[in-house]
């Protein structure tokens, strides 16, 4: 992959963008089902790739003799079901307003251009099932018909994608849909690590490539969701080298400046007007450390009057073609193996109520570092163990960030400085948090670090030590004790939730340090 | 057999063949004599559409051998003794006749003319006994009837469809280019277009040769252009037996490389052959390198594109190349409705149907999603009318131009009003039309009264019957939510068909759904429903152990499986006889049987992999796909019904002890094939989904 490495390749809002991934398998399966005149419902949620995906199959499809193609990309302004005809006779260069019906668009299409088979993409479903014409869903109705039409050519000429992420769940297990339940289902993935470092190769050509820890942070902040990715490469491009901690400025920035994208990837699984089965599954399993009791999750996806039910199998598979969680089991395991992707799109929610605001500082970092704890896999690259600190701090900073507090993060190289230091708006001074991962050697010196990074406006400081590797005799808090907490007064605060220990060190001088301590394993 | 539409006589051919018909019904059997005579007497004398001046004498000549055989009847005497156009007129009705008949049946009926001789010499031919010869050319007789009877003769031929010989008649899939007459007429045809293959096509003589060295008697050839052409071949019994293949196989010729729209005119025979070619299985032969690769890359419906490679140093067989790549190939996996010879049982309920619509009934075809009402309803609109299927490209002499069976998917209608369902109603007469090749002028648009135009001028100009088929019919009663909402105008259209029904007796109405409810209230919008005292409902359900067995055994002797007696019942405990669900579990068997095996032994026992196969299906995306649109619906308008089954499959209870107290609940289950069996079993696949999905917490614990 070769770009000018004058302009910024990486446009994250664009459907056609300078340097994408071919995504191969993904083409493959919708191209191989379209081409037998198959339905297919790409299931993705914002930010996933189904607009470039579409765009990149559209491209193919037109290489192949004899094939019309309509890309639609969305309802028709109009919203009415003669807009949505003459939107694919526009697409496939026939009159408009000349058909009554979509099979005579088809075969308006086949004389006049003389295609053997014809292709429909429809772009955001999801707005057809919003809109309403003859008081139904507009959605239901037009793909009824594209579905009628497909399944009704004898010689399977007229193949069908529709892409969507709620909206064809709400199509099929809600209103209805016939196309939805015909059709073949091809659901969008993150990116892996590998693809990212693919789609980072500009860098390569464009000056240093970005080092392991600025992929490991990208790929623990978005979670592999293809927009999130691009968008951080796009911002990082100008810079002359990049650390994590620019990751951590890339998304701080993001999420004041996007806040409605992140909003949107939420109403792709979860919609006031459609309904929360998702949301709340996935609610579930940000709370619960990567397994889930099915009866739970069964329960989360029944109406709260019990009418109705949604396939848990399909909501984990909207969730996961989302971004937003991973299943590494099967749906009919009990409990189930589904657990949320740790990224900006699903950030600690709950803000501590305390006393002092120093207090509350130790609640919230005690809050974002559960929530590491019950998301660990995340932090693993694969065949890599844990990531490095600096991502674990990185991504730290980013749920503090999460919960209203404006951090900051010094990259590890560059001596004298503090992991992650937190302010508050409208409060003096700052907050300090050292990072360390326990097998690091230097854990042990954990406390004379923070010590030498206080000042005198520092308000509280916490060490925040990892356990990836946690000593299996000893009970860790002990073994901790002896190693890092020599000379000091050490209490044992009442534990947190999903934490291994609350330690409070006081210092001859009167100086406290909390120490959390919590485990990180692979699972 | 010559195209009619390029005939001068086509028109008048058809004209006369409604007149030939009326009299030939009166005559009953014989009268096949006479129709026979008059065929062979009209070619004789020297066209395949004689003039007026031929037809004369052929039917001097019909006269003569009428009188000879005046000793067997005297009404074959009546109706040999006719003037020359009428001799044109049964000829038509023989071409036809050989349209729809198989091979054996046209042989049968031919031979039949000297009846006594004809049996002997069946006999003798096919080595069987007299006995069986005779049943063939009764067979034969009955399935002669079956297409000639027709006006005041309706009853016969409706007790003739309820026969067997309607089944044979209804299960084959005839073309004219069978054997008997038809391949004697067509016999310098097809010696010519092999002739022209041989010289237009550098590899043609080889194949051809191929072909007959390996027994795949060329019954058919066409040059398509300098580098297509296409021959079909009668299928040798063994390849039958062996590879569960159709009694014909086409196979394409290309020379240079193979291109897409090779494939598309290959698709076009196979539906232009009446589907008696398997529908989901080419044979290219082709010298370019890569054959393989390449097919396997072309677009196109699901299909098994068997490359036949000529290029290469070693001769290639063709039943090698069908040996290597039928294990290839899922047959059983098919999502969407089946025709031709992948429709596997049903062989009850088409005939029901089919006698049914004879009649100018009014039919519901009831039955959950995927169950099969859509391929049932096509079995029999595309044996009426094969041009109903809205490809083109029929020869007119397999389509009877006053057949017309209109096929409508309700989902497709875009606005909720009468005149839209009409609309889609003309649409589907207009392809069916342009199919038939007939020039017939139907508009495509116009509502409600433009359709009823259409129809009258239709009853008039060629006395058409008519049947309608209307699925996914809920669609034109419910809104989105369900509630119910019939589309504006709905019962007009509902008066008119039973009114045709009525008082012509040409038109009957198939309505597919999910259940009667909409078509069993006393009002639709107020008015009284049309429906009450006409309509008919059938509920489909799961097919019986019977067609389960051959719907798996067949199509997994197609893929190199055999699928033994503990698959099958298996297959039957899983699914309840669920024809989808019966192909998911085959496909389950196939990747199982041929994971990681070559492909040098043919026909690989199924059974010891019975159970894996059982496990895969249970937990595979299709499976869980029709439980849940099952439970879907049953949650939706069906409660009692779910909660009868949550108590089987949950609670251990038995259909027999809920039938008390939720007798009403037993009845619709059963209807709808989710209670199966003598003992009501609830299918394995739903049981499981029950327990796991949708069962309250403490019975779902106690499953657990």
């Amino acid at each position: 992959m070769t770009v000018d490495a004058a302009r910024n390749p990486y446009e994250w809002d664009r459907h056609d963008p300078m340097v994408q991934l071919p995504r191969t398998a993904l083409v493959d399966a919708l191209y191989g089902a379209v081409l037998r005149g198959l339905g297919v419902r790409l299931v993705g949620g914002r930010g996933m790739g189904k607009s470039v995906t579409l765009r990149i199959l559209a491209q193919r499809l037109r290489e192949v003799g004899g094939t019309g193609v309509a890309l639609i990309e969305g309802p028709p302004l109009a919203g009415t079901l003669t807009a949505c005809l003459d939107d694919v006779a526009k697409a496939l260069g026939v009159p408009t307003g000349a058909s009554s019906n979509l099979r005579e668009v088809v075969d308006a299409a086949t004389r006049t251009h003389g295609f053997e088979r014809v292709v429909f993409l429809f772009d955001e479903v999801d707005q057809y099932v919003q809109r309403r014409v003859d008081n139904e869903p507009l959605g239901r109705v037009w793909l009824n018909h594209v579905e009628s039409t497909r399944r009704n050519d004898p010689r399977g000429r007229v193949g069908v994608v529709a892409a969507g992420g709620l909206g064809l769940l709400y199509l099929e297990h809600v209103i209805g849909s016939h196309f939805a339940s015909r059709a073949e289902t091809v659901a969008m993935t993150p990116l892996s690590r590998e693809e990212l470092v693919e789609l980072a190769a500009p860098f390569a050509d464009h000056g240093p490539p970005l080092p392991d820890g600025v992929i490991d942070a990208i790929q623990v902040m978005t979670a592999g969701v293809p927009a999130l990715v691009t968008f951080a490469l796009g911002a990082l491009w100008p810079l002359s080298t990049a650390g994590s901690a620019d990751v951590l400025h890339v998304f701080k920035r993001f999420r004041r400046s996007h806040a409605g994208f992140i909003d949107d990837v939420r109403s792709a699984v979860t919609h006031p007007d459609l309904f929360d089965a998702p949301s709340r599954v996935l609610s579930h399993a940000q709370s619960h450390a990567g397994a889930v009791s099915r009866e739970l999750l069964l329960e989360a996806c029944t109406s709260p009057d019990s009418s109705r039910s949604i396939p848990l199998d399909r909501v984990v598979e909207l969730l996961q073609a989302a971004g937003l969680a991973a299943l590494d089991g099967h749906p009919d395991d009990d409990p189930v193996a589904v657990r949320a992707l740790a990224s900006v799109l699903t950030p600690p929610s709950s803000r501590a109520r305390a006393a002092t605001v120093s207090d509350r500082f130790v609640a919230e970092v005690a809050t974002v570092l559960a929530q590491m704890h019950r998301l660990a896999k995340s932090f693993y690259a694969k065949g890599r163990g844990l990531v490095d600190e600096e991502v674990l701090s990185a991504s730290l900073a980013i749920g503090l960030d999460a919960l209203g507090w404006d951090t900051d993060c010094e990259p590890v190289q560059v001596g004298g400085f503090v992991d992650v230091k937190a302010r508050l708006r409208d409060v003096p001074g700052h907050f300090l948090i050292e990072a360390k991962k326990y097998s690091n050697d230097d854990a042990a010196d954990v406390q004379e670090q923070v010590d030498h990074y206080r000042v005198s406006d520092t308000k509280h400081a916490v060490v925040v030590m990892f356990g990836d590797e946690i000593p299996a005799k000893t009970p860790w808090p002990d073994a901790y004790t002896r190693r890092c907490l020599a000379g000091l007064t050490v209490e044992r605060m009442s534990d947190r939730p999903d934490l291994v220990a609350h330690l409070r060190a006081t210092d001859a001088r009167g100086r406290v340090t909390d120490h959390l301590l919590v485990a990180v394993p692979r699972r | 057999m010559n195209a009619p539409a390029q005939s001068p006589l086509n028109a008048q051919y058809r004209r006369q063949l409604a007149s030939a018909r009326r009299r030939l019904a009166r005559f009953g059997v014989d009268a096949e004599d006479a129709v026979h005579d008059a065929w062979v007497i009209a070619l004789e004398a020297g066209a395949a559409t004689p003039t007026d001046a031929e037809a004369s004498r052929a039917a001097e000549r019909l006269r003569g051998q009428a009188r000879a055989s005046v000793r067997r009847d005297v009404e074959v005497e009546e109706g040999a003794a006719v003037r020359g156009s009428e001799g044109i007129e049964l000829a038509v009705v023989v071409r036809e006749l050989a349209a729809r008949l198989d091979a054996a049946a046209w042989e049968a009926l031919v031979e039949a003319v000297d009846e006594e001789e004809g049996v002997a010499r069946i006999a003798a031919r096919e080595g069987v006994s007299e006995r069986t010869a005779q049943r063939r050319v009764a067979v034969a007789r009955e399935a002669a009837r079956a297409v000639v009877g027709e006006g005041e003769d309706v009853d016969a031929a409706s007790a003739i469809r309820e026969s067997e010989c309607a089944r044979t008649v209804a299960t084959s899939r005839h073309t004219s280019e069978t054997k008997g007459v038809g391949s004697r007429v067509m016999s310098d045809r097809l010696a010519e277009e092999l002739r022209r293959i041989e010289r237009a096509h550098p590899k043609g003589r080889e194949v051809i040769d191929a072909m007959r060295g390996e027994s795949l008697d060329p019954t058919y050839a066409r040059v398509v252009n300098g580098h297509l052409a296409l021959v079909r071949g009668e299928t040798p019994a063994a390849w039958q037996e062996r590879f569960g293949v159709a009694p014909e196989l086409l196979v394409v010729l290309v020379s240079g490389e193979v291109q897409a729209r090779d494939l598309e005119e290959a698709d076009r025979e196979i539906f232009a052959s009446g589907l008696r070619l398997d529908w989901d299985l080419v044979i290219v032969a082709n010298d370019a390198p890569d054959l393989k690769s390449r097919l396997a890359r072309m677009p196109g419906r699901p299909m098994l594109r068997v490359p036949w490679a000529l290029g290469e140093s070693r001769w290639n067989t063709l039943e090698g190349a069908l040996r290597a790549a039928l294990p290839t190939y899922d047959v059983f996996e098919q999502k969407d409705p089946v025709r031709g010879r992948q429709v596997l049982g049903r062989e009850r309920e088409i005939r029901e149907l089919q006698t049914r619509v004879e009649r100018a009934q009014a039919v519901g075809l009831f039955g959950l999603r995927k169950v099969g009402k859509t391929t049932l309803v096509r079995a029999v609109t595309d044996f009426i009318d094969p041009a109903s299927s809205g490809l083109d490209g029929f020869a007119s002499q397999s389509v009877s131009p006053d057949r017309v069976a209109l096929y409508v998917d309700a989902q497709g209608v875009l606005t909720r009003h009468v005149d839209a369902v009409a609309d889609e109603l003309l649409s589907a007469l207009a392809d069916r039309m342009s199919a038939a090749q007939d020039g017939f002028p139907v508009p495509r648009s116009g509502g409600l009264v433009a359709f009823k135009d259409a129809v009258e001028r239709l009853f008039v100009a060629r006395r058409a019957r008519f049947v309608i088929a209307i699925d996914e019919y809920d669609f034109l009663f419910e809104d989105s939510s369900g509630r119910t909402a019939p589309v504006e105008g709905l019962v007009d259209l509902l008066r008119l068909l039973r009114a045709w029904s009525q008082t012509r007796g040409a038109v009957a109405l198939v309505l597919l759904g999910r259940d009667p409810e909409h078509l069993a209230a006393s009002r639709i919008a107020g008015a009284v429903n049309p429906l009450l005292g006409w309509l008919t409902a059938m509920h489909l359900h799961g097919l019986d152990a019977d067609e389960s067995r051959s719907l798996l055994s067949v199509l997994g002797q197609r893929a190199g499986l055999r699928v033994g007696a503990r698959s099958v019942a298996r297959a039957i405990t899983l699914t309840g006889g669920h024809p989808r669900l019966l192909r998911v579990y085959g496909s389950r068997l196939f990747e199982l049987c041929h994971a990681g095996h070559g492909t040098r032994e043919w026909l690989r026992d199924a059974d010891p992999f019975a159970d894996r196969a059982a496990e895969a299906f249970l937990a595979h995306r299709d499976t869980r796909e029709i439980a849940e649109e099952v439970v879907d619906i049953l949650q939706a308008r069906y409660p009692d019904v779910l909660e009868l089954l949550r108590e089987i499959a949950i609670g251990g209870a038995s259909a027999a002890d809920l039938r008390a107290h939720m007798a009403e609940a037993v009845t619709r289950a059963q209807e709808f094939g989710l209670l199966f069996g003598a003992d009501d079993a609830v299918p394995e696949y739903l049981r499981r989904y029950l327990q796991r999905y949708t069962a309250p917490s403490q019975m779902r614990r106690a499953a657990g």
